[in-house]
């Protein structure tokens, strides 16, 4: 008998005023051509088929955009996003899933989508990590690169921008 | 004796019922025996199983309904065999006075006794600083517990749960504080389960909970929202003290093994320190890898 596990991502210390930040958004429809368009240019940066912006909103995350994927609201607690929402320097990259003891056992890594690489990238509403920015792909890549990483903190920052965040305040 | 114990699990409502039950039969076969055969053995028994189940108040009412019944059946004062004619009136006072003393007494000691048993059944089977169960009561409710959710095909939720950080509290400001976030720690998680689940303290700052999860909602994300609350209500003692959290999922149909869900704790619990501080790990327990054991 053996279990496998794998990490949640703990929720970062000011979560009542994040979750002000993500209450106080206004609805975006999916389709919307700008946020496509910003998403199309990270599947470009990363080389991945699958991106998307998803949103930390309690106990689910959701996605406000996707492409290469039909959007689903998930558990915030398997969710690869609330890791990053909770990373300090708000990037987190994987460049294997299925060699990461976080993330091994996850049922979108073990089972399900079979996922294995993600890299992704906070979006700030003023001071708050309201969600992240995020390319995903079947099969492992090398480990992301500056200039990716550089690109995708910019293309995170035009999200915020067009989904209406505050302005980052730091 | 093992063959009463079920009175002891009775509601109050099934008490009375029960009471009111072996009442009727005894005052039937009362008079039907009529006044020259004795029936305070049935009565006393009605005594005895009111002040039992029901505790004192309800069993010397139920003495005094039955002795002022058997002597309105039988007739006041009466002693079987004797004539009634020949007692005068003090005796017959003195008799009726002495049967409702006797019963009473008899009463309170069973009373004082249900009393002093449950409290030692709370104490044995209560962590007295959180007022959570300990460790052993923890396991003998386990199987409850699976019952349960098998009955309601719920999943279950077994979480080991361990304080990152909390010596240093005992040590710097005193056990007095140490004991208050243990407290505000236990308060906090009984009051986001349902009495069916299970909370224990296996002692020092180790804790274990066994919950079932209704059908629809993601086992996981339960674990991962009470740790959200726990480390909440461990930031609000303004100690820094973190909670870390080894969950498994199993699934209710294949939780028949009392010992094997206590391995699969002790396995949540060494990933846990494996992991160091405030982590939570999450690990399905695959049914199908169950039924291959099985």
């Amino acid at each position: 008998m053996t279990l496998h596990f794998f990490s949640a991502a703990f929720r970062p210390e000011d979560e009542l005023r994040r979750q002000g930040a993500v209450d106080s958004l206004r609805p975006i429809a999916p389709s919307d051509p700008v946020l496509q368009e910003l998403l199309g240019e990270v599947c470009r940066v990363l080389r991945t088929p699958i991106a998307m912006v998803t949103l930390t909103d309690g106990d689910v995350q959701r996605m406000i955009s996707a492409v290469g994927i039909e959007p689903v609201i998930l558990p915030r607690s398997i969710a690869f996003c609330s890791h990053t929402v909770a990373a300090p320097d708000g990037l987190l990259s994987v460049p294997d899933l299925h060699a990461d003891p976080r993330f091994r056992a996850n049922p979108l890594v073990a089972g399900g989508p079979c996922v294995r690489y993600y890299t992704g990238a906070v979006v700030r509403s003023g001071p708050f990590p309201i969600g992240a920015v995020c390319g995903l792909d079947r099969r492992p890549h090398g480990p992301a690169s500056f200039r990716q990483r550089a690109q995708l903190r910019q293309l995170a920052d035009a999200v915020a921008e067009r989904i209406g965040a505050a302005p980052r305040t730091c | 004796m093992r063959s009463f114990r079920w009175m002891m699990r009775l509601s109050q409502p099934q008490a009375w019922a029960i009471v009111c039950t072996a009442m009727v039969v005894t005052i039937a076969a009362d008079w039907a025996t009529g006044p020259m055969v004795s029936m305070t053995i049935g009565y006393l028994f009605v005594d005895i199983l009111a002040a039992w189940t029901l505790r004192e108040r309800a069993g010397i009412v139920v003495v005094l309904f039955s002795i002022s019944l058997g002597s309105a059946l039988n007739g006041f004062g009466a002693i079987p065999a004797a004539d009634l004619h020949a007692l005068s009136a003090s005796v017959v006072v003195w008799n009726t006075v002495t049967r409702v003393a006797g019963a009473v007494m008899i009463v309170l000691m069973v009373a004082t006794l249900r009393h002093t048993i449950d409290g030692e059944l709370w104490r044995s089977s209560t962590d007295y600083l959180t007022r959570s169960l300990n460790g052993g009561a923890f396991r003998s409710q386990l199987e409850r517990v699976a019952q349960i959710g098998r009955r309601r095909g719920s999943t279950l939720l077994l979480l080991y749960m361990d304080l990152d950080g909390f010596k240093a509290v005992n040590d710097r400001h005193g056990h007095a504080a140490g004991d208050m976030v243990l407290r505000r720690f236990a308060d906090e998680a009984r009051a986001r389960m349902r009495p069916d689940d299970l909370f224990a303290r296996l002692g020092g700052d180790e804790f274990c909970a066994f919950l079932a999860i209704e059908r629809g909602v993601p086992p996981e994300q339960v674990a991962e929202s009470l740790h959200a609350r726990l480390s909440e209500a461990l930031r609000s003692t303004g100690h820094a003290v973190t909670c870390s959290m080894g969950a498994v999922v199993i699934d209710a149909h294949a939780a028949g093994d009392t010992e094997r869900m206590i391995g699969l704790a002790d396995e949540a619990m060494l990933e846990v320190k494996r992991n160091g501080k405030n982590a939570i790990r999450i690990a399905f327990d695959e049914p199908g890898s169950v039924r291959r054991a099985a």
